[in-house]
């Protein structure tokens, strides 16, 4: 008797398990479906907003950080509003170990600009030391990465601001 | 007439920008501020970890008012606290010297926001909230105000943040 019970219920719970097991199956599909679509709306606003053509970025990086250590940065692009960044001990600590610091994003037009850099901040010494640098870079259709570089010079024992783009 | 509205609707909006208005179990927005020595603070570098701050109504040659802050948290708080004085220096201020990192908020630093009324202090949670504000008549209550700190650090029971 319990064992004609038992395949009764299985006989009858069996469509409702495949049903179930369909329906999980959807939600995971749908789920899937909504992380491409915010991914592609993402991509999208971030086309809309920051084109390649005037697509551009601020890094910075510190080489050992020997002789210098940041405190403050101020990045103007063509004499506009200053991009400006406080450093703490623990991003200096961080810098100091290789990391690269995305400054800014930026949108800058297709053409010749002017970037001047003030870096503050202090020398091996504990002295207040500032490293300035200004310089012209070119934005084509493609987009720009600019990384300024804190580079100790250990024949002048002191450092310098560098400045490269790709 | 359409220019002067224009005018001080951007007045308003710059002034209310930097001045903050915060009330207990408010999330504290982050700012970074240079310190008079040392390294520049970052609020949010100390989560995990209570955090006393007192907004100083002005500081011109304010010794004698922060080591009198530091004396009653020291006498209540012997074990210590991470604590920071904050400031808005004046053209011709005397330089005040205090154990405690002095912060320096100026208008033109975007990484950092003003509270609204000073002076003031304030107690954030580990979590980052806004757990205790004391408003009124803060210069004459420091040990009051000091006996409230180290009990609340004894009681660690921390604000939690307010659900809309």
């Amino acid at each position: 008797m319990k064992t004609w019970l038992m395949v009764i219920a299985l006989i009858i719970s069996a469509p409702v398990l495949a049903e179930e097991s369909q329906l999980s199956a959807n939600v995971v599909d749908l789920k899937q479906s909504v992380l491409q679509l915010n991914r592609d709306l993402y991509q999208l606003e971030e086309d809309l907003l920051s084109p390649e053509t005037t697509r551009a970025a601020l890094y910075l990086s510190l080489n050992y950080g020997g002789f210098f250590q940041p405190m403050s940065i101020s990045v103007t692009i063509d004499g506009k509003q200053p991009v400006q960044h406080l450093y703490t001990e623990r991003q200096v600590k961080a810098l100091t170990q290789g990391a690269i610091q995305p400054l800014q994003n930026i949108n800058l037009g297709p053409g010749e600009h002017t970037i001047a850099v003030q870096l503050k901040g202090v020398d091996q010494n504990g002295e207040d030391r500032e490293l300035t640098l200004e310089e012209r870079v070119e934005k084509n259709e493609q987009p720009l990465y600019i990384e300024l570089k804190v580079n100790d010079n250990k024949e002048t024992q002191s450092a310098e601001l560098l400045l490269s783009h790709w | 007439m359409g220019y002067s509205v224009r005018s001080l609707f951007l007045i308003a909006l710059l002034s209310s920008a930097s001045a903050m208005a915060l009330k207990p179990g408010d999330s504290i927005p982050d700012f970074v501020m240079p310190a008079d020595k040392g390294w520049p603070k970052r609020i949010s570098e100390q989560l995990g970890e209570p955090v006393l701050l007192v907004w100083l109504a002005g500081c011109d040659g304010c010794d004698k008012d922060l080591a009198m802050w530091q004396d009653e948290i020291h006498s209540a708080v012997p074990g210590g606290l991470t604590s920071w004085f904050l400031y808005r220096p004046e053209q011709g201020d005397k330089t005040a010297n205090a154990k405690w990192p002095m912060l320096k908020y100026s208008d033109d630093n975007q990484q950092a926001w003003w509270f609204k009324e000073t002076p003031a202090v304030m107690l954030v949670s580990p979590d980052g909230i806004v757990d205790h504000l004391f408003i009124k008549d803060v210069e004459y209550r420091k040990k009051e105000i000091a006996a409230e700190v180290a009990s609340w650090l004894d009681a660690k029971a921390w604000l939690q943040p307010e659900t809309e």
